[in-house]
């Protein structure tokens, strides 16, 4: 599986700390890619720019919200600190599927990709009619 | 800091479902009605927060969801997940990116599904880097002069 945080997200999140330079607009995006492969993702210098965002039908990003992330808690077996949001439900797929490779969240405005990752088990999910993808992103941050 | 993913899943609701002649409008790939499923009941998004969706449920759908032959709505505006009706919020308007190392993705790909070459998910996106140096920096393997 793989996951990226490009530049442009690691600027956001050193912008909050310790520059103290910008504000982050909740609720963030969670939203779905058909880009890169189902074991790859973008390198650490590309962005927003560079994914595609799946289009099938019914289909809209989901938002993440400040206050329905988790507890902050450990990282286990002691390698950081986490968080990790409900499980995300997407539309259920009406006339035309998609192959989904991933997830990625974005800002508020949906322009900066914070971060971008395949699924786990680094299989691309085939998404039919009728069919319910569901996510429940985790972010951490490492000792 | 790293940026970890997650769990998924794709579910089928019924194989017997009959698909109703919905217009599908995402081949244009313009901006859509968005709306939000207020149902607190209902599963879209997450639990906690509403969920957003485009379109709308076919008379198929629902009637697979909630059983009634003859639901009062259908189509745009019609929670997929739920059939009821939702709230128009705005537009929604996919991304479309462009990647420049596609055919790198592709060629790493290849090399996961070949069981005689030692790259797998958990070191295919370290083999696409290097091939992504290799492409902008050439001389980096002694290749060139």
């Amino acid at each position: 599986m793989a996951q990226m945080m490009p530049d442009e997200g690691l600027d956001i999140i050193l912008g909050q700390f310790p520059l103290s330079t910008a504000k982050y607009t909740s609720p963030l995006n969670c939203a779905l890619f058909t880009s890169q492969t189902a074991t790859t993702v973008i390198t650490h210098a590309q962005a927003f720019a560079n994914i595609t965002e799946t289009t099938y039908t019914s289909y809209a990003r989901q938002t993440l919200a400040a206050a329905t992330w988790g507890a902050i808690a450990e990282r286990p077996t002691n390698l950081g600190r986490q968080v990790t949001y409900p499980q995300l439900t997407f539309p259920t797929v009406g006339a035309t599927g998609a192959t989904i490779n991933g997830f990625y969240i974005t800002n508020n405005a949906h322009t900066v990709a914070i971060g971008q990752a395949n699924f786990d088990d680094g299989l691309a999910v085939v998404l039919a009619t009728n069919d319910v993808i569901k996510v429940t992103p985790t972010m951490a941050y490492l000792h | 800091v790293i940026f970890l993913s997650t769990v998924q899943c794709a579910e089928s609701r019924r194989s017997s479902f009959k698909e109703d002649h919905f217009q599908n409008r995402r081949e244009s790939l313009v901006a859509e009605r968005l709306f939000l499923c207020t149902n607190p009941a209902c599963s879209l998004g997450s639990r906690k927060d509403g969920g957003q969706f485009t379109g709308g449920a076919t008379k198929g759908q629902i009637t697979t969801l909630t059983g009634d032959p003859e639901p009062e709505h259908v189509g745009e505006g019609v929670c997929p997940n739920c059939g009821e009706l939702g709230d128009e919020i705005g537009t929604h308007e996919s991304a479309v990116g462009d990647d420049p190392y596609d055919d790198l993705h592709q060629q790493v790909a290849g090399m996961v599904a070949d069981e005689n070459i030692p790259v797998n998910k958990d070191n295919a996106q370290a083999e696409l880097h290097d091939l992504v140096e290799e492409r902008e920096n050439p001389s980096v393997e002694g290749g060139e002069q």
